[in-house]
């Protein structure tokens, strides 16, 4: 056979680039190995101190049995007002997200300068712990779970905001044109072909965010924002394991249940209503 | 002039370097089915962006209804007020995939509906018996309350045609509102569409892709290539014989094979 001479320019042309993108992988590999070991000096890892402290860690779980269960109807009461801070802070922060979504997506905004001021503060709110805004209201309103409520809330319109905004930026733009080449003006439009259409996703977004206020709040009891964390941070103190143990069970039931409770409800809102989605399911063998 | 929905004189639009429209003219008279003709990148589409003002042109004039400004010249307020006479079909169909039939079609009411109405979903009853009595012309009406996502495309095509209806415009621009339907299927949504632009009076410009589909509809039928005019012939979907001369014609012109 005659060597097709193309063919055979063709693969000297893909052994050289196949050469080049090797040297192209071992060079990033070789910065990235550099990096790592900075963060690694930074960090002082030290796993003789692991190996010491291993005891010191099984004692802390064999001291945590039996559990201590006389406490437990206080123990549950701050689950309830961990919960009950979360979901408050979330319909919050979901009420104030919403209009702040529709400024900052791209297809909704009436300008880009409106458009970049509402992403500055969904990115400032979201970028900012809710750790960190309970110490700010826990000295500007006094401990408790209201400071609980207003660290959840601010932290979540930047959360639920982007969230709603990427939902509303998915949308598909075909029928909308259709609606605003009949003469409709662009508010008329949003309220009657965008919002019910994008709703069911908004609503499945906030409550992927209740799950995770739900698991964020247990902890801001631990600052004086009220809740279970500081029942939790009660027992540390005191090295009352057993307690401790109680404590953990019973945020770790609460957040299963809720996680399930969330899920089971986003599925039920975005099942499309022909039925093409299907759940997944194990491959029977 | 009386009797002419829309002049198009002169437009030339260019992207770039590209010459999409070129000097282009065309009449489509109140009450006539026009049918422009030409393959993909001919300038169909931008045509019609041109005319319904999402795009602006270099230069020519472009009247709707006997106005005295053209298209591009007008305030935005004046261009909604233009949109609210002319319907738009779209080869995508461009519907509310999660809404109900009938919540689509009612969508065409939007303009002349108070914003209050708007945003509690209260649609007085006039609009609401004009939808349902639309979706009643494209023989749909059972699926009223159906989801669209649940239709066919040639049902989903029948309701985007409803829609139309509903806004009651004077002058109907179809782009390519056929070409994504079986045949079958597109012939008979094509004779929906003729049917009733014809009952109530209303012009049509439609951009279709094959030749067979245009003389069985068309009074009119445009060819153009390369953003030009090339082809302005009157039609009779009775007639065969012109129908055989129209294909040779149109295939010669082109330079396009009828399917």
């Amino acid at each position: 056979m005659v060597p097709n001479p193309i063919i055979e320019t063709t693969l000297r042309e893909n052994d050289a680039s196949g050469v080049r993108t090797r040297i192209r992988y071992c060079l990033v590999a070789l910065a990235l190995s550099v990096l790592v070991a900075i963060a690694w000096s930074f960090c002082k890892i030290d796993f003789n101190k692991l190996a010491v402290g291993t005891p010191i860690l099984f004692s802390f779980v064999y001291q945590m049995f039996p559990p201590d269960l006389s406490d437990l109807s206080k123990v549950v009461k701050g689950a309830g007002e961990t919960l009950a801070m979360a979901t408050i802070g979330t319909i919050f922060a979901t009420l104030l997200a919403f209009p702040l979504a529709l400024l900052a997506a791209r297809n909704t905004t009436p300008g880009l300068g409106v458009y970049r001021i509402a992403r500055t503060i969904l990115n400032i709110s979201r970028s900012t712990e809710t750790l960190v805004f309970a110490l700010v209201f826990v000295a500007a309103v006094g401990f408790g779970p209201f400071a609980g409520v207003l660290a959840i809330t601010f932290h979540m319109i930047g959360a639920i905001g982007k969230v709603f905004a990427e939902t509303i930026e998915t949308v598909d733009e075909g029928p909308l044109e259709a609606l605003a080449l009949t003469g409709a003006g662009k508010l008329k439009i949003i309220r009657y072909g965008l919002i019910p259409d994008v709703m069911p996703g908004l609503i499945a977004g906030a409550l992927y965010m209740w799950e995770f206020s739900v698991r964020t709040s247990t902890v801001l009891g631990i600052v004086g924002a009220g809740g279970i964390g500081q029942i939790l941070k009660d027992t540390v103190d005191l090295l009352n394991f057993n307690k401790m143990i109680t404590v953990l069970a019973v945020i770790l039931l609460m957040v299963a249940v809720i996680d399930f409770i969330s899920d089971k409800l986003r599925h039920m809102i975005l099942e499309p209503t022909d039925g093409s989605i299907k759940e997944p399911q194990f491959i029977q063998v | 002039m009386d009797n002419v929905a829309l002049r198009v004189s002169s437009v030339t639009k260019s992207y770039g370097k590209r010459t999409v429209l070129d000097s282009l003219d065309l009449t489509v008279h109140k009450g006539s089915f026009v049918t422009l003709l030409g393959s993909s990148g001919s300038g169909k589409s931008t045509l019609f962006r041109c005319i319904t003002g999402l795009d602006s042109i270099d230069s020519g004039r472009i009247i709707a209804f006997g106005g005295s400004k053209s298209v591009h010249e007008l305030t935005s307020t004046q261009l909604c007020q233009l949109r609210r006479d002319i319907g738009f079909v779209f080869q995508q169909f461009n519907l509310i995939k999660r809404f109900t039939a009938y919540e689509n079609v009612l969508g065409a009411c939007l303009a002349s509906t108070p914003f209050w109405r708007v945003a509690f979903r209260n649609f007085n009853k006039d609009d609401r018996r004009l939808a349902l009595e639309c979706l009643d012309r494209v023989e749909m009406l059972s699926f009223a309350n159906t989801p669209v996502l649940k239709l066919s495309g040639g049902q989903q095509q029948r309701i985007a045609v409803a829609r139309v209806l509903a806004q009651k415009p004077k002058l109907i621009i179809a782009d390519e509102p056929v070409s994504s339907l079986d045949p079958l299927t597109a012939a008979s949504v094509l004779k929906t569409l003729k049917t009733a632009a014809r009952d109530s009076n209303v012009a049509v410009l439609c951009s279709l892709h094959q030749v067979e589909l245009a003389i069985d509809v068309a009074d009119h039928i445009i060819g153009i290539k390369g953003g030009r005019v090339q082809l302005d012939l009157a039609n009779d979907p009775e007639d065969h014989a012109m129908g055989n001369k129209i294909t040779s014609l149109y295939e010669r012109v082109i330079g396009e094979s009828a399917v």
